[in-house]
């Protein structure tokens, strides 16, 4: 079903909505929890509670973008447990995808400031302009929904290596692209 | 690294990701889609056009090495070579990421006083990006806050889509730089003409961040104020029809304040505090902007905590005033009422802009930089 049906759907107030969000981006959503959470059920229940926050944000909200206004919510709600739950140490792919972006983003002077003026916020915006639409595609299921390697390859039809190495020069030119903008030192 | 310091540092990369617009997050999903036939979807059209598009980089390299040839400029390697030193230094003051991609643009349009030029453009694939700048030749109607207002176009013989936002402006030279970006659906560039035309801009905005303080929410009187559904509003303020932020349908809508004289308040020239109170059980704050379709008037409510961090409004409604020059727009705050007088409000505006016209156009095929054709 096409996204504004769903929205309409909602705005409706018809319980349909849930069903065809669920059927459309559940297991995505579902997908980008577990890499955070590393868990099924804490996954399934984050889900849960961002079409709960769907049901009650839409309306008034018209999500221009419904997949990615659903994985956000879901990306919010994952981290906000996450954090709640310091106690378990286990490691997600979550945080090895958020160090491999660390060790683009470390640096000794600048980054405080860019963070405190939100110059850093905008830059990812004004970096992916800029680059090819594969590369955007790869960069956002690594950083942003925290897939492998291999999985985006499989998802893509490519090789991993194919997508390592794009991956790889991303990060240089991430890196060059920070460091132009004096945003990274 | 354990998970507390993971999540320390991961701080900035939190940040850097948070930032992320939902067209890319969207892209990634569709980028990752796949058909009836188990392929996926934007890489299988990737894979139809991989041929076209290594087809448009020859042309665009033939094209290039035609450009050297007759105009002795293309790329900037070759610009800085033959003396272009001074639009590649521009260019790289920009974007230096850009800049190496860059083909300078000396090519202009003067009308009314005020030079458009292309300093440079970059063909990427089915993408285009150039370097717009206006500059006043005969006063100081160009700054910092200069806008195309939405009346710049793109003009080209084929489907396209396309963008246009300041990226620079230069104090000394009084010059704005738009960043113009362009793509075309599963076209080549080769061949193509395009066209960039300006028909007005807007200048000397006031932009202001500002406290609130005659709305006072530790003595907001908690009983609803009088308030409507805003189908019934827009009668009574004399609205043709309702424009809403949400929804285009006024049963979906918050009710919306009536208009209170005894709360009315000037923020600067261009917007009013026209009223605010509990509706609902909500808080709204309503701004009437005052030229919204000549000038841009517009702006942003917001509450601020004591820690200075600012609360985003949970929706907003807008509704035209009956000479469809201006209107009203409703704040609402989800914030519970009790906690209310722990919140300043506070505003993000930008009001008071003087719109020029004038018709600027600059056209370039792409497949023939050298004999680009200027108005």
């Amino acid at each position: 079903m096409e996204d504004q049906l769903i929205v309409d759907l909602f705005f409706e107030r018809s319980e349909k909505a849930i069903s065809e969000l669920a059927n459309k981006y559940g297991r995505r959503c579902k997908a980008l929890s577990v890499k955070i959470l590393g868990s099924e059920e804490d996954a399934e229940e984050c889900v849960n509670d961002a079409y709960l926050a769907a049901w009650n944000n839409i309306p008034p909200e018209r999500p221009t973008f419904l997949g990615a206004y659903v994985a956000r919510i879901t990306r919010n709600l994952s981290l906000s447990k996450m954090r709640a739950d310091l106690a378990q140490k286990r490691k997600s792919e979550y945080d090895v995808c958020l160090e491999e972006l660390e060790e683009v983003l470390r640096s000794k002077e600048n980054v405080e400031d860019a963070i405190l003026s939100g110059e850093l916020k905008g830059a990812i915006n004004h970096f992916l302009e800029k680059q090819e639409k594969t590369d955007r595609i790869i960069f956002v299921n690594r950083y942003w929904f925290c897939k492998n390697a291999n999985e985006i390859a499989n998802e893509i039809g490519q090789s991993t290596n194919y997508v390592n190495v794009r991956l790889h020069r991303l990060k240089e030119r991430l890196q060059k692209y920070l460091k132009a903008e004096e945003l990274i030192g | 690294m354990n998970q507390k310091e993971v999540l320390k540092s991961a701080g900035v990369a939190e940040t850097f990701l948070a930032g992320l617009d939902d067209k890319f997050i969207e892209e990634a999903i569709r980028g990752t889609e796949r058909g009836d036939d188990g392929k996926v979807i934007a890489f299988a059209k990737q894979e139809k056009t991989a041929k076209k598009k290594f087809m448009a980089r020859l042309l665009k390299i033939a094209a290039c090495v035609a450009a050297v040839l007759v105009v002795g400029f293309t790329s900037l390697s070759v610009a800085t070579a033959t003396g272009s030193l001074k639009a590649y230094e521009f260019l790289y003051k920009l974007n230096p990421y850009l800049a190496e991609k860059m083909v300078p643009v000396e090519k202009s349009s003067v009308d009314q006083g005020i030079e458009m030029r292309i300093a440079g453009i970059c063909v990427e694939g089915d993408v285009v990006d150039a370097y717009v700048t206006l500059r006043d030749l005969e006063g100081d109607r160009i700054d910092g806050t200069t806008d195309l207002f939405d009346s710049y176009s793109i003009e080209t013989n084929c489907d396209q889509w396309g963008g246009c936002s300041l990226v620079d402006y230069d104090e000394e030279t009084r010059t704005a730089t738009f960043l113009l970006k362009m793509g075309l659906y599963d076209q080549q560039l080769g061949g193509k003409k395009m066209t960039f035309r300006v028909r007005r801009f807007l200048s000397g905005k006031q932009e202001m961040e500002t406290l609130l303080p005659q709305i006072d929410l530790k003595a907001m009187p908690m009983e609803e104020a009088e308030a409507l559904p805003s189908g019934e509003l827009k009668t009574r303020l004399g609205s043709s029809r309702s424009d809403m932020v949400h929804s285009s349908d006024d049963e979906l809508v918050p009710r919306c304040l009536v208009p209170n004289e005894a709360q009315k308040f000037k923020i600067a020239d261009g917007a009013n505090v026209t009223a605010y109170g509990i509706v609902d059980g909500k808080l709204h704050v309503q701004v009437y902007y005052e030229d919204v379709r000549g000038r841009d008037d517009h702006g942003d409510v917001h509450l601020i905590n004591s820690d200075g961090e600012w609360i985003i409004r949970e929706a907003a409604t807008r509704l035209w005033d009956k000479d469809r020059i201006g209107w009203y727009e409703e704040y609402v705050f989800g914030v519970p009422l009790q906690e209310l007088d722990q919140y300043e409000v506070g505003g993000y505006f930008s009001l008071g802009a003087k719109r020029y016209e004038g018709d600027w156009k600059i056209s370039f095929p792409f497949t023939n930089v050298e004999s680009m054709e200027v108005k």
